[in-house]
């Protein structure tokens, strides 16, 4: 995985654009105005109307989508370049993905659970505030911008392709995704949208053409599950019985 | 910097270097160090937990392929693999190292009781002997079977495909069903309980939380010779048992240096030592042995996770397409990472929990250069790169069809894929009925959309008499380095043809009897 952002890293530095992706990947990309930015004020760059926020998530998608990697040294430039969502944002994105992913509103669940415990649960078992879970952080914060899904994103284009994507096969994961997401009738973010429309935009990660969005898509679900199912309240409903030790 | 000086040093302490140790200190009065990457957790610690036991897996058992996609699971633990694995035993197969006699010019490994090397008594088959009589090798009794593997045989036998009962080398087992959260009864036997332990008992040192930064190598005219290796040792993880060594760096000396870690570590560590690579050989040939769970939604309760976890399995297609179906199940942990959907769709399928039924494809991947593990000195990190090829895909295909329709045969009212890939006309793999099976031809497996997972990786610093396609020799002696042996999964030139842990034990067996019996070979 570190590896893989390297890779990235140079594909930034080095590679020219890419047929009308909505990042550019060359010199002047906006990744470099971005980095350059960041000798200035962080905070000023996202908020400044030539980088909005939609162009911040766009342009760290690929970092972003890169599930739970640890950070790598490439990773940590990255970031240091191009901020980190503040804690408040992807905590209430993580919130929503968790409370769209559990089934907490299912007869049969569990009432001593809730999602109180289960949010609590989740950070106690991932430290996601460390750097190892940079690349999940920065996921959330693009994950919630719904009307990006049905956007041709370089970054990610350009990841398909190193996993051996052909320009016909990307031409038609582009194509699929902005069906997937026309269909869904999803729009604006995640955070606000009901719980069924967020379940359906959930779904429609699961079903990307991209790697990297259906990577996403796993891992954030696995760590809210994983998490539900430690707790002694989930394995009574579903009849798990536990450890025959009693430590 | 401290220093630690030794006849022998053998990086990694699991099926490979357990038995090594066991092996040599039982046969030779030599200074032995084994080094083992993780902890020395042991029965008083394991507390059948999954998310507490997750440090005896590599990477806190998140180590996945470089697409993030497919966990290589594997025990970094003393006794590795042995401690975490679910005892199930398969000796070497013998068409298998015929092949490899033939293809990459193996000498040695009789089959047939010989003398190897013109070492006295020195075979395979003997060696495989030992080890079955040292972990305990049997077949469970028909009452230690359990309702998960009791559908996998139903199954079968109602669809006429051959099924067999497992070996397992265990002692006493009470059927806790916790196997892949270490023994917490000392029935499973390990290295750790078996020839580990023995070797502790004559003397050999383990040093554990040692990390092998890089073999040490010295120029002796034209030659590259192994003398060592710089070790960090971490501070003790909570629950092992205290090391002997404090934490900090540490140089190991030896005569002869042994690296059984594996066949993702044993490689990275020779590219981090620079040990010579001519043919660009090293880490590549990767074989995962990809397994697909299927699983069954079952009228009756089933409970598998009691009881021994694999106990039936089926080598029907071994012979035609090169898979097995092996009985597993998961605790929730892993069974609700697994399972597909979300919300209720999801959590209507943990409601079956105990009404579960669960077997795994298991397949016999083809050997590609391309599939590799690869170490950057430039970011000082690893990738596992691995792809499905499209003819291993086409195998899996079939595998999950047949593997449907023996879970229905069995008796399941519904079967499902841990896939969010379309089959045929259906949005998930969740088929209604047998004849639904069919759609599983239109599968392709993508990456984090169907799971596929890898407990048995090999072939990564393949055996062969032909440097130019091998790392290693008959011998297990490194082509280009003297004194420096490579013993483990890795050193296979392709998958050994089933679950790994007898043939490598019997390997290790095998070159400790030579060793020791050769010791004028190596200065000693």
């Amino acid at each position: 995985m570190e590896r893989r952002c390297g890779e990235m890293g140079r594909a930034k530095r080095g590679r020219a654009s890419n047929r009308g992706d909505v990042i550019r990947l060359s010199h002047s990309s906006s990744y470099h105005r971005v980095s350059r930015r960041r000798s200035g004020n962080i905070k000023r760059m996202r908020t400044d109307a030539a980088h909005s926020r939609r162009e911040f998530l766009q342009a760290c998608s690929v970092l972003a989508l890169c599930g739970c990697a640890r950070i790598g040294a490439n990773v940590r430039l990255a970031r240091d370049a191009l901020g980190d969502p503040e804690p408040r944002e992807w905590q209430a994105v993580l919130r929503a993905f968790t409370r769209a992913c559990v089934a907490f509103d299912h007869p049969l669940f569990p009432a001593s659970l809730n999602q109180g415990d289960v949010d609590r649960a989740v950070l106690e078992h991932f430290p996601l505030a460390e750097d190892s879970f940079v690349a999940l952080r920065r996921g959330l914060a693009v994950f919630d911008d719904t009307a990006l899904f049905g956007e041709r994103l370089g970054p990610l284009v350009d990841d398909e392709r190193s996993l051996g994507a052909s320009d016909v096969a990307l031409d038609t994961a582009v194509a699929h995704d902005a069906r997937l997401f026309a269909a869904s009738n999803v729009g604006g973010r995640f955070v606000d949208r009901s719980l069924n429309e967020q379940r359906r935009y959930v779904r429609l990660w699961g079903q990307s053409a991209f790697t990297q969005r259906r990577r996403f898509y796993r891992g954030a679900k696995t760590i809210v599950m994983v998490s539900t199912y430690s707790a002694r309240p989930a394995w009574e409903a579903i009849g798990y019985d536990g450890p025959l030790l009693g430590r | 910097m401290r220093s630690l000086d030794c006849d022998v040093l053998i990086v990694g302490s699991g099926a490979a270097g357990g038995t090594l140790a066991g092996t040599l200190s039982e046969l030779t009065g030599l200074r032995i160090v084994v080094l083992e990457k993780g902890g020395w957790f042991d029965r008083s610690f394991f507390n059948q937990r999954e998310w507490d036991m997750r440090v005896l897996y590599a990477e806190d058992g998140a180590r996945f392929t470089h697409d993030g996609a497919i966990p290589v699971r594997g025990g970094e633990c003393v006794g590795g693999g042995t401690t975490v694995n679910v005892a199930l035993c398969f000796d070497p197969v013998r068409s298998v190292w015929e092949r490899w006699a033939r293809d990459h010019g193996l000498h040695g490994f009789s089959f047939e009781d010989a003398s190897d090397w013109g070492v006295a008594g020195l075979s395979l088959a003997r060696c495989v002997r030992d080890v079955r009589a040292r972990i305990g090798v049997h077949p469970p009794d028909d009452r230690e079977i359990n309702r998960n593997n009791a559908s996998l045989r139903r199954g079968c036998e109602a669809l006429g495909i051959r099924w067999k009962k497992f070996e397992l080398n265990m002692r006493g087992c009470i059927g806790c069903g916790f196997c892949s959260q270490g023994c917490a009864y000392d029935a499973k036997q390990g290295t750790m309980v078996t020839y580990l332990a023995d070797a502790v008992g004559r003397g050999v040192t383990v040093v554990h939380h040692a990390v092998v930064d890089r073999l040490t190598f010295e120029r002796r005219g034209d030659r590259l010779v192994a003398v060592g290796a710089e070790v960090r040792v971490r501070p003790t993880t909570p629950g092992s048992r205290p090391s002997s060594v404090e934490p900090g760096d540490l140089r190991v000396h030896a005569r002869l240096v042994v690296v059984a870690a594996g066949a993702i570590e044993t490689p990275l560590l020779l590219q981090r030592s620079e040990h010579p690579d001519p043919y660009d050989q090293i880490g590549r040939g990767l074989v995962l042995h990809p397994s697909l769970p299927i699983i069954g939604m079952m009228n009756e309760e089933i409970a598998g996770h009691r009881g021994i976890e694999g106990s039936v399995y089926s080598d029907h297609f071994f012979e035609s397409h090169a898979f097995y179906f092996e009985c597993l199940f998961g605790h929730p942990l892993y069974g609700s990472a697994l399972l597909p959907g979300i919300g209720a769709e999801h959590f209507d399928i943990m409601l079956e929990f105990r009404r579960l039924a669960g077997f795994g494809v298991m397949l016999i991947d083809t050997p590609d250069p391309d599939n590799r593990v690869v170490w950057s000195s430039r970011t000082g990190s690893y990738a596992i790169r691995w792809r499905l090829g499209d003819h291993d895909a086409r195998r899996l295909r079939i595998a999950a069809r047949k593997g449907v329709e023996v879970m229905f045969a069995a008796g399941a009212r519904e079967v499902l894929l841990p896939s969010e890939e379309p089959a045929g006309p259906l949005p998930t793999p969740r088929f209604r009925s047998s004849a639904q099976a069919v759609h599983t031809e239109t599968l392709r497996f993508l990456p984090h959309q169907t799971v596929l997972t890898s407990a048995h990786c090999q072939s990564t610093t393949r055996m062969g008499e032909d440097p130019r396609r091998a790392v290693i020799s008959s011998r297990c002696e490194s082509h280009w380095v003297d004194h420096l042996l490579v013993i483990d999964s890795s050193s296979f030139p392709s998958s050994c043809g089933a679950n790994p842990m007898v043939s490598i034990m019997s390997l290790a067996r095998y070159q400790g009897r030579r060793i020791a019996a050769e010791l004028a070979r190596y200065g000693m």
